[in-house]
C-alpha cells in the first residue's frame, strides 16, 4: 500500500513536470516575445529588445528552463504581461470557481450516471435502449451547444436560474448553487452518459456472477441482491472512471465558464490565450494539472480502500 | 457451408452489419464530401450579405435562414465543415502515427519497455487537454493544424491505453510465433500479422477520435479561435446564435445540426462495431 | 526402431540450457522455467520430451526456435552454435528447423488463405509466384490434403486438417529438424492416430529429426526413439523409450506412466486406482526445495537424504536417472497392481 501510494505520487509529479515542460517549450517556440506582448503594438523593436533583456528572455534556453522550473516548484509564476498582477494570486482566486464546477459536475455525473446505468441493467430492454439512446445523444452533442439551449429554456423562457455570473460561496450557499446550477448540469450530462454505460455493463456483469445466483438460491431479497451486492461490485469501475471523468470535465469547464461568464481558470486561460500572456498560460496549465493530479490521487486512494485486491499491494 | 459464409462475413467490417452502423458511416461520408465540395455548389457566397433579410427563419430562398448580417446559413454551415473535417483528420493521423508504433513496440518487447511507455502514456493522459490547447494557441497563435497536432499527441496516449491490450492479445496468437520462426523480421510481423488483426478496434477508435476532434475544433471556434470572420465556423455560429438567442432562437437549429451529426455519425459507427466507445481522457468538451 | 549411431554431428545438441522468463530482480526470484537441461537428437531420430503442464517443455522448444533467448547454455544445430543467433540470422536456419504448435486454431492466421500462409514462408527464402504455388500444392498433397485447400481459409477446416496444414507449413521449406509441441493434444483420439501416423511416415520419407513434446508417455511411445522426462525444468530421467516406459526408474516417471491414457476403459480404471494407490500427489504449487530433490515434496520414497541433497543424473542400465533411490524403483516400490 505505501509503495502503491508512492508510485501514484511519482506519476503525479511526473505529470505536472510534463505539463510545465510542454507549455514552456510551446511558449519558447514562437517568434512572439514577452517584451512585445507587454509593450503592445506601439513599441519599437529596440524598446522590445530592452524589455526582453529585462525579463531575462534572452538568456540561454536551459538557464531559463531551470530558473522557471525552480520558481514553479515554489508556485511562483511571475507577473502577468497584460495586467502586471501576480499570476499565483490571480489564479488562486479563480481556482475555487473551476474546482467547484468540475467537482460538482463529476459528483452529479457519478450519481445520475450510476442511477441510469442501474436502471438500464435491471429493467427491461426498452429502458436499456432508452438509456443507451440518451447516452449516445449526449456523447455526440457539444456541451456548449447544450449550455446555450439550457440557458434558453431555464434562464430566458422559464426564468428559473441566472444565465450568467457567479455568486461566491460566502455570499450564501443558495445563490452559490443557483449560479452554478446551469454550468454544472451542462457539464454533467456528458459525463453521466459515460458513467451510465460503465455502470450498466458493470451491473450486468455483476448480476451474472455465480455468487449472485447463490444469494438468490438462499432466499436473499431481490432488492438486497441488486442494490447492495451487485451495486457494490459495479461501483468499483465507476469510481475508477470518475477520475478520468474529472479530467474531462475540468477541461470542459474551461469552455463552459466562458459561456456562463464565470470567473474561473478557464476564463483566465482564454484571456491568456487571446492576449499571449505567457506567464498566465504556464500558471494555468500547471495549476490545472495539479488540481487534476491531486483529485486523481484522492480517487485512487478511494479505489484502493474499496478494492481489497489493491489494498495488499 | 456455414463456415464458408463465416469466411465471407469476415470480409465485412462489423459496424457495417447493422443499419445504425451503415447510417452512421454513410452520413459521415456524405457530410465529408458535401463540406469539402461546398465551395463549388453553395447557393450564396459565405460573405454575401443581404441586409434586408437579416435574422430570418428558414425560407425557400434561404433554406436554413440568415444570420445577424443577412448571410445565408445553409451555405455557411456547409462551407464551415471543410476545415474541421480536414484538421480533425490530421489530428487522427498524428495520434495514430505516434500511438501505433509505441503500442506495437510495447506489445512486442513487454517488460521494462512496456512499463516505461505505459508510464509515459499515463502521464500524458492526465493532462487537462483543453487547457493545454488554449495554452498552445496563446503561445503559437491561432493555427488550427499545429494546435490539432498537439491534440493528436495528447490523444495518442489515450489510444495507447485502449489498444495496448488488443495488441498484446493479438501477439498471443501462435501464428505470430510461426511467422517469427519463418524468419520474418519484426517490422514485417507487425505489418503483416499484428496490425491487420487489430483492424477492427483501430477503426472504431479512429471514428471516435475523429468525432472528438470535430467537437474540440468547434469548441475552440466557439471560444473565438475559429478561422476568423467572415469565414464561417460551426462553433462561432453557435456563439453567434447564442448572442442572438433573445430575438431569433431558430438560429440554434442549423448551427447545432452539423457538429451533432458528425459527432453522432462517428459515435454510432463506433458503437455499432460492437464496442462501447469508452474513451478515457479524450471526450468532447 | 533402433537408434543409429553416426559420426556426423547430431541434428540438435543442447548443453546446460537455462531459461528464465522476464528480466531484472523479479526473474531471479522465481525458479527458471528450464534448469540445466542437456540432450542430443541424431539426424532422423525422434526424441520425446514429456512432463506435466508447466514443466518447461514448450520453453525448451521456444529456446531452440529462437523465440525465447536462453539465459545460459548452448544450442547447436548440425554442429553450428545457434544459441544467440537472432531471428534474422536464423532466416537461413529457419529452413532447417521448423515447428508445429499444439493449438491449430491459433497457429494459422484466420484472415489468410492457406496458400498465402505457405507462400509467405517461401517468399522469405526467395521462392515466389508459380514456383511457390506449385511447391505449396505438392506439400499440401503430401500431408493428405486436396490441392484446392490452397485457396481456402483456415476456418473451413477441422482441427485435424488444420494440424495437417500446420505440418505442411513446416515442411514446405524442406527442413530436417521439426519441433512438434504437443501436435496432437488438441485433437480427438481417432484424429490423433491419423496425425501421428502421418508424422511417422513423413519422418521415414524425409529422414526428419523430431523433438516431440507431449505431456504423457503414451503418445510418445508410439513415435519416439528416446525420451527425456522433465520436471520443473529439470531432467529426471532419460533413455530409450522402451526402457523408460516399461521399466521407469524415477518415481516421477512411474507416476507419468501410470497417468498415460490407455485405449481400453477397463484397464484405464485399474490404472487410475493403481495411481491413486501410489499416493503421488498432484502438481503442488509449493516451491521446490532449493537444496534437495525437486520432486521430494511429492515423492512417496522421499527421505532425509532426498531433502538434503540434490540427486545427480546417473547411468543405470540404459537410462540416466536423477534419484537417490532409483535402485528401489520397480523392485520394492511401487506395489504391483493387484
Ligand atoms: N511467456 C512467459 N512468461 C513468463 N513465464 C512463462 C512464460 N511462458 C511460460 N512461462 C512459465 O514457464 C514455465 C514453463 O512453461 P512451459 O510453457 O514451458 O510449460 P509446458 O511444459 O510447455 O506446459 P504445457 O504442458 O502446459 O504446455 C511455467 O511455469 C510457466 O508459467
Ligand atoms: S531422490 Fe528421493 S525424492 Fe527425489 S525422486 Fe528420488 S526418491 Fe523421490
Ligand atoms: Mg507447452
Amino acid at each position: 500500500m505505501p509503495l502503491y501510494i508512492a508510485k501514484r505520487l511519482a506519476i503525479g509529479v511526473g505529470t505536472i513536470w510534463a505539463a510545465f515542460t510542454l507549455t514552456f517549450l510551446l511558449v519558447h517556440s514562437t517568434d512572439n516575445s514577452p517584451g512585445a506582448v507587454r509593450l503592445g503594438m506601439g513599441a519599437t523593436p529596440e524598446e522590445v529588445e530592452v524589455e526582453n533583456e529585462r525579463l531575462g528572455w534572452n538568456r540561454p534556453l536551459l538557464t531559463q528552463y531551470a530558473d522557471d522550473l525552480g520558481k514553479m516548484v515554489r508556485l511562483d509564476f511571475g507577473q502577468s504581461l497584460i495586467n502586471r498582477g501576480d499570476v499565483r494570486d490571480q489564479l488562486s482566486d479563480r481556482l475555487p470557481v473551476t474546482a467547484s464546477i468540475s467537482v460538482l459536475a463529476t459528483l452529479l455525473a457519478g450519481i445520475v450516471g450510476t442511477a441510469l446505468g442501474v436502471v438500464a441493467a435491471v429493467r427491461g430492454r426498452g429502458t436499456a435502449k432508452a438509456v443507451n439512446a440518451f447516452s449516445g445523444f449526449s456523447l455526440s452533442i457539444p456541451s456548449f451547444w447544450l449550455g446555450v439551449v439550457l440557458v434558453y429554456f431555464f434562464a430566458i423562457r422559464l426564468d428559473l436560474l441566472p444565465a450568467t455570473g457567479y455568486s461566491r460561496f460566502s455570499e450564501g450557499v443558495g445563490s452559490w448553487l443557483q449560479s452554478l446550477a446551469l454550468p454544472v448540469i451542462t457539464l454533467a450530462i456528458g459525463g453521466a452518459a459515460v458513467v451510465a454505460r460503465m455502470a450498466a455493463s458493470g451491473m450486468r456483469e455483476a448480476l451474472a456472477r455465480e455468487y449472485i445466483t447463490t444469494l438468490r438460491a438462499i432466499g436473499t431479497p431481490e432488492w438486497r441482491i441488486r442494490y447492495i451486492h451487485a451495486l457494490r461490485a459495479a461501483s468499483l469501475p465507476v469510481v475508477g472512471a470518475l477520475g478520468v471523468q474529472f479530467i474531462v470535465l475540468f477541461g470542459g469547464s474551461v469552455i463552459i465558464e466562458n459561456l456562463f461568464a464565470l470567473p474561473g481558470i478557464g476564463q483566465a486561460a482564454l484571456f491568456g490565450a487571446t492576449g499571449n500572456d505567457f506567464p498566465i498560460l504556464i500558471g494555468v496549465v500547471v495549476m490545472s494539472t495539479a488540481v487534476v493530479v491531486i483529485t486523481n490521487l484522492v480517487l485512487d486512494l478511494l479505489t484502493a480502500v474499496l478494492d481489497p485486491k489493491l489494498r495488499t499491494r | 457451408m456455414s463456415s464458408i459464409r463465416q469466411a465471407k462475413q469476415q470480409r465485412i467490417p462489423a459496424f457495417l452489419r447493422s443499419w445504425g452502423g451503415v447510417f452512421g458511416a454513410g452520413w459521415l461520408i456524405f457530410m465529408f464530401l458535401a463540406s469539402i465540395t461546398a465551395r463549388w455548389w453553395r447557393p450564396y457566397d459565405v460573405a454575401e450579405q443581404d441586409l434586408i433579410a437579416r435574422l430570418q427563419g428558414p425560407s425557400s430562398e434561404y433554406w436554413l435562414g440568415t444570420d445577424a448580417v443577412g448571410r445565408d446559413l445553409f451555405s455557411r454551415v456547409f462551407t464551415a465543415g471543410a476545415l474541421p473535417l480536414q484538421a480533425s483528420a490530421v489530428m487522427v493521423l498524428v495520434a495514430f502515427g505516434i500511438g501505433l508504433p509505441l503500442i506495437l513496440i510495447a506489445a512486442e518487447r513487454g517488460g521494462r519497455v512496456e512499463e516505461a511507455i505505459g508510464r509515459f502514456a499515463e502521464t500524458i493522459m492526465s493532462l487537462p487537454s483543453t487547457v493545454i490547447l488554449l495554452a498552445a494557441i496563446g503561445a503559437i497563435g491561432n493555427r488550427i493544424y499545429p494546435v490539432m497536432m498537439i491534440f493528436g499527441l495528447l490523444v495518442s496516449a489515450a489510444l495507447y491505453r485502449i489498444l495496448i491490450g488488443v495488441a498484446k492479445s493479438s501477439r498471443q496468437h501462435l501464428y505470430i510465433d510461426a511467422a517469427r520462426v519463418d524468419g520474418m523480421g519484426s517490422i514485417r510481423v507487425n505489418l503483416a500479422h499484428v496490425l491487420p488483426s487489430m483492424a477492427r478496434p483501430i477503426a472504431v477508435q479512429a471514428a471516435i477520435v475523429y468525432a472528438i476532434g470535430l467537437l474540440i475544433i468547434n469548441g475552440l471556434a466557439f471560444l473565438g479561435f475559429g478561422p476568423g470572420e467572415p469565414q464561417p465556423s460551426w462553433g462561432f455560429m453557435i456563439k453567434d446564435a447564442s448572442d442572438n438567442i433573445f430575438n431569433s432562437p431558430w438560429m440554434m437549429v442549423p448551427s447545432r445540426r452539423r457538429p451533432l451529426a458528425h459527432g453522432h455519425g462517428g459515435e454510432c459507427a463506433g458503437r455499432c462495431a460492437g464496442r462501447t466507445p469508452r474513451h478515457p481522457g479524450v471526450h468532447p468538451p | 526402431m533402433t537408434t543409429t549411431v553416426q559420426s556426423n554431428p547430431p541434428a540438435i545438441e543442447v548443453r546446460d540450457l537455462v531459461v528464465r522468463y522476464g528480466g531484472g530482480r523479479r526473474a531471479m526470484k522465481t525458479p527458471p522455467a528450464v534448469d540445466g537441461v542437456c540432450f542430443d537428437i541424431a539426424p532422423g531420430e525422434t526424441l520425446g520430451l514429456v512432463g506435466e503442464s508447466g514443466s518447461g517443455k514448450s520453453t525448451i522448444g521456444k529456446a531452440l526456435l529462437g523465440l525465447q533467448p536462453p539465459t545460459e547454455g548452448t544450442i547447436w544445430l548440425h554442429g553450428k552454435d545457434v544459441t544467440t543467433a537472432s531471428l534474422k540470422e536464423r532466416r537461413t536456419l529457419a529452413s532447417e528447423l521448423r515447428v508445429v504448435f499444439q493449438d491449430p486454431y491459433s497457429s494459422l492466421n484466420p484472415a489468410r488463405r492457406i496458400g498465402q500462409t505457405l507462400a509467405e514462408s517461401l517468399r522469405l527464402i526467395g521462392i515466389k509466384g508459380d514456383a511457390a504455388r506449385a511447391r505449396a500444392i505438392t506439400t499440401l498433397e503430401s500431408v493428405g490434403l486436396p490441392s484446392d485447400s490452397i485457396d481456402r481459409f483456415p476456418s473451413q477446416f477441422s482441427g485435424g486438417q488444420r494440424q495437417r496444414i500446420a505440418i505442411a507449413r513446416a515442411l514446405v521449406r524442406d527442413p530436417n529438424v521439426l519441433v512438434l509441441d504437443e501436435p496432437v493434444s488438441a485433437l480427438d483420439l481417432s484424429t490423433q492416430a491419423q496425425v501421428l501416423n502421418l508424422l511417422a511416415d513423413l519422418r521415414d520419407e524425409h529422414k526428419l529429426a523430431y523433438l516431440f513434446i507431449a505431456h504423457d508417455l503414451g503418445v510418445v511411445r508410439f513415435l519416439a526413439h528416446r525420451v527425456v522426462v522433465l520436471y520443473r525444468g529439470q531432467v529426471m530421467e532419460s533413455g530409450p523409450v522402451e526402457d523408460v516406459t516399461s521399466r521407469p526408474r524415477h518415481p516421477y516417471s512411474v507416476a507419468l506412466t501410470a497417468a498415460a491414457p490407455v485405449p481400453r476403459p477397463a484397464e484405464q480404471i485399474d490404472r487410475r486406482a493403481h495411481r491413486e494407490a501410489l499416493s503421488v500427489g498432484s502438481a503442488s504449487t509449493a516451491p521446490p526445495d532449493p537444496k534437495g530433490c525437486p520432486f521430494a515434496s511429492r515423492c512417496p520414497l522421499a527421505d532425509g537424504q532426498c531433502h538434503a541433497e540434490r540427486p545427480m543424473l546417473r547411468l543405470i542400465g540404459g537410462q540416466r536417472v536423477a534419484c537417490h533411490h532409483a535402485e528401489q524403483v520397480g523392485v520394492t516400490w511401487p506395489p504391483p497392481p493387484n
